[in-house]
């Protein structure tokens, strides 16, 4: 006890304020995750179990290389990213550690884990195809392949492929047609293209709703968000547009997961395990569901009203690690086919 | 006389460490221009390299030109001329400054976008639809352009008031009882007085832009530095992420050699310099009505149509985001912002000092290098600062060992890594001040200084100070505000648990909620606001005295 406050009085004397005093009833979290929904359950998780949760967000790839940097010494005991690639990269630069949790392997279905116990999802997000009410016939809708064909040409809106959701689509097509194939679909893509990409997922909603587009492709959980958005324009902007599940007599809709894994150098592995484990519980996985409008890994579990409208789907049981390893690939597809 | 010895040799050998510390994170990442090049650099070469490179180029001609045009002439007008207003307008002017770049970008989208609140309200006067009109579209090339040019320009501004009222009566006042008429003036005598202000205000102006992320992707430009990211992120290639990184330096590099060369040819040095407060000429009628226009309309687009429109959205969403925490971001911001700018021009008057006392090769080059880190993305110049401060780290971690005592990390992850990251990342500014300043200052009054027996550490404090004020003040200002406004490097070098104003806006961004991210935006402008006009007052009066 003396001892550590001597060391604790030398080290305050050192730096300004410290990094880590590594009590042990608390948790250190590298998270990509910046939802309202997170602070909440943050905060249920300390009530519950009086285990502290302390934050440092920002973008996955950039948080990856602290925690490299860091190395041995680094300060966090999980690390949390909103894409499966980033999880599979942390996991081959060696920054996570396999756990073994009878609770996370009940509550997560296979494919949406790590096979070796490294990192775990904690979300599905759907990405759909939206389409105007006034203008399509969702009828005339079937596949994310058949967004190549020529009735649709300057019809369709869909955002940047910096982003990784688009990045992860690609992946998956990939996957499933092979490289040749995936390098026709983003081409005719661009062919067909309203617009240039520009904007973010709920701007390509908004280019349907202005009569710039016809279709667009996004994640559902922003229609959740515009349809209880303050802004009456963003709520019209909902009213306008039809959600549309892709590939439902195929393979399913492409999901995407928010995920989580343990740091290989954690310091409070027990406590990170049951920070895990409570995510994956039926009452934070409502939370998610329910106020984020995410799809919850664990079966079960009750959507909103305005997701459940949406109806349910079939979707694509692409292992998520295979989005990882083929993220580069997709990238390059992106850039010969000038999608930017 | 020993112990004055003494302190010369240690001022000079503190600036040189200090010098050589700021330079450090941006040294690490350009050694990454020799790296071997692999498959994911040649895909890089053979399909987008030239559109980053041929959008940079546009985007650094078009605000350049706009910042250098509207920022120097509405120095010139606010400086030279009295018309309606004037006072109010010469502070008003650098309000923009206070406003990040993507939180303007993503505003004027919000406004003038297909979606946006005022095309929208047209549309409806007017009773028209999108499809039957043809309206101009934001998210282009230009209009990027323009929207960083609204909240840039007043870097020139500020930097070639601070010159103009600094040393320019005499010369001013000289032509004009020659009779020069006021455009001669403004070109023949204004111009040439101003270029090393002119000058080193665009360069800020460029290097902001081209390292700017949020706005050129939003507004789907793709620049050097979304190509960094973009191999960052989605080729998982750090290396050759690194690599483009490494070249935008190098270009930028070029650019400030090429300036040094643009400035050093037009050196004006004012012989006698008088604290005389220049006189100025009253306007009338149409020519009073121009100026005042040509002041007002950086002003308006630049701060009052932004934070009107930021206004009606705040009333909206205030509850959701305003809560006890919020103080604490605010709070956190305005004492990092503190912190790092005075930081950082003590440390750039030591270096600047140095070199004007020994140009040597050496110290020449330390004070180039010392302003890399502005010229690259925030996140790319962090990674840099984690390196440094991680192999301090792992020194003092061991050396505590020797000694039995186990840490973890010291340095890495605190508020002094945080504005160790922030002095990297702004020294450009607060040195390009500063150097526009002792262009001014002739080094005949350090030499008059020496012989009547006042050393160095005399001359920069009894002489220097006082001459270079209002470049002290125009340096720390824009270095406050940087902090307050700055993202990325914040984000990876922070502690747990510790926000400021500028995450806070952009998480809400992040999670598409634009209209909710004007609160914290806001709340950035008013900190912001209060040092701007203290210090905007301070310096128009330094003269008046």
């Amino acid at each position: 006890m003396f001892n550590k406050l001597v060391t604790k009085g030398i080290l305050s004397a050192l730096a300004v304020c410290m990094a880590t005093p590594l009590f042990s009833s608390e948790i250190n979290i590298y998270t990509h995750r910046h939802y309202a929904t997170d602070k909440k359950l943050n905060a249920l998780f300390t009530k519950e179990t009086g285990i502290k949760v302390k934050i440092v967000k920002g973008k996955s790839s950039q948080l990856l290389k602290r925690l490299e940097i860091e190395g041995e010494y680094s300060p966090a005991d999980i690390l949390i990213t909103v894409d499966a690639g980033r999880l599979q990269i942390a996991k081959t630069k060696g920054l996570l550690q396999a756990i073994s949790s009878k609770k996370l392997n009940n509550n997560i279905p296979s494919h949406l884990r790590d096979p070796d116990g490294m990192w775990y999802a904690l979300t599905k997000r759907a990405r759909v195809i939206v389409y105007s009410k006034d203008r399509v016939n969702p009828k005339e809708l079937s596949t994310y392949e058949d967004l190549i064909n020529p009735k649709w040409e300057g019809k369709i809106a869909i955002r940047s492929s910096n982003n990784v959701y688009n990045q992860s689509l690609l992946a998956s097509l990939i996957a499933h047609n092979k490289e040749k194939e995936a390098t026709k679909w983003a081409k005719g893509m661009v062919k067909n293209f309203a617009r240039k990409p520009k904007g973010n997922d709920r701007d390509q909603a908004k280019a349907i709703a202005a009569g710039i587009a016809d279709i667009a492709v996004m994640n559902t959980y922003y229609i959740g968000r515009m349809a209880n958005s303050k802004d009456p324009a963003e709520q019209d902007v909902t009213q306008k547009i039809g959600v549309f599940f892709p590939n439902q007599k195929g393979r399913g809709t492409h999901v995407n997961i928010s995920g989580a894994g343990v740091t290989k150098y954690s310091k409070n592995k027990e406590n990170a395990i049951k920070y895990l484990e409570f995510l994956a519980s039926k009452k934070a996985q409502t939370i998610y569901a329910q106020a984020n409008y995410e799809y919850p890994v664990l079966k079960g579990v009750e959507s909103s009203d305005l997701v459940k409208s949406w109806g349910s789907f079939k979707e694509d049981s692409l292992p998520m690690n295979t989005l990882g390893q083929l993220n580069s690939k997709a990238v390059k597809i992106f850039d010969k086919a000038g999608w930017r | 006389m020993e112990i004055k010895k003494f302190k010369f040799k240690e001022l000079f050998s503190i600036s040189t460490l200090i010098g050589v510390l700021v330079s450090l994170p941006a040294v690490i990442i350009f050694l990454h221009i020799f790296m071997g090049e692999n498959e994911n650099w040649e895909h890089i070469v053979n399909t987008v390299l030239l559109r980053y490179i041929s959008n940079t180029l546009i985007l650094i001609i078009g605000v350049g030109l706009i910042t250098a045009i509207v920022g120097f002439t509405s120095a010139w007008l606010t400086t030279l001329y009295k018309f309606p207003l004037v006072r109010v307008l010469e502070i008003a002017l650098v309000l923009p400054l206070a406003f990040p770049t993507y939180i303007i970008a993503f505003t004027y989208d919000g406004m003038f976008g297909y979606t946006g609140s005022i095309t929208q309200s047209v549309l409806k006067f007017f009773n028209l639809s999108l499809v039957e009109v043809y309206i101009p579209d934001i998210l282009t090339i230009q209009g990027v352009i323009i929207v960083m040019s609204l909240v840039l320009y007043p870097y020139v501004y500020l930097i070639s008031k601070a010159s103009l009222l600094n040393q320019s009566s005499n010369a001013l006042e000289s032509a004009r009882t020659l009779g020069s008429g006021s455009f001669r003036l403004f070109f023949k005598v204004g111009i040439p007085l101003a270029w090393p202000a002119i000058i080193a205000g665009t360069t800020l102006a460029i290097m902001e832009a081209i390292s700017d992320y949020g706005a050129v992707n939003h507004y789907g430009v793709d620049t050097f530095t979304i190509g960094i990211f973009r191999t960052w992120d989605g080729l998982a290639d750090q290396a050759a992420s690194a690599k483009l990184a490494a070249m935008l330096m190098l270009f930028v590099l070029v650019i400030i050699v090429f300036e040094r060369l643009l400035r050093g040819k037009k050196q004006y040095n004012s012989s006698s310099k008088q604290s005389r407060p220049l006189s100025k000429i009253s306007l009338k009628g149409h020519k009073a009505f121009f100026a005042f226009i040509f002041c007002f309309i950086p002003i308006f687009l630049g701060f009052l149509l932004p934070f009107i429109q930021m206004t009606i959205w705040s009333f909206r969403y205030f509850t959701d985001v305003v809560d006890e925490h919020f103080l604490s971001l605010m709070w956190n911001s305005f004492i990092l912002a503190g912190i790092s700018s005075i930081i950082a021009i003590v440390f750039s008057l030591l270096i600047t000092f140095n070199t004007r006392k020994k140009a040597t090769w050496n110290n020449k080059t330390i004070q180039k290098l010392a302003m890399l880190g502005y010229s690259i993305p925030g996140a790319v110049i962090a990674v840099g600062v984690l390196i440094v401060i991680g192999w301090l780290d792992i020194k003092l971690i061991k050396s505590l060992g020797s000694f039995g005592i186990s840490t973890g990390l010291i340095l890495g992850g605190t508020i002094v890594a945080l504005v160790y990251g922030y002095v990297v990342r702004f020294m450009a500014i607060s040195i390009n001040s500063l150097e526009s300043g002792y262009a001014k200052i002739p080094k005949s009054i350090d030499e008059a200084a020496s012989t009547l027996n006042c050393n160095n550490l005399g001359i920069l404090r009894r002489i220097h100070l006082n001459l270079l004020r209002p470049s002290i003040m125009a340096g720390t200002l824009i270095v406050f505000v940087e902090v307050l406004k700055e993202l990325p490097a914040t984000l990876i070098l922070r502690p747990f648990d510790f926000d400021t104003l500028a995450i806070y806006a952009l998480e809400l961004v992040g999670q598409e909620q634009l209209q909710e991210s004007a609160i914290p935006a806001m709340a950035l402008v008013l900190i912001g606001l209060g040092p701007i006009i203290l210090l905007m007052k301070t310096m128009t009066k330094s003269l008046v005295k």
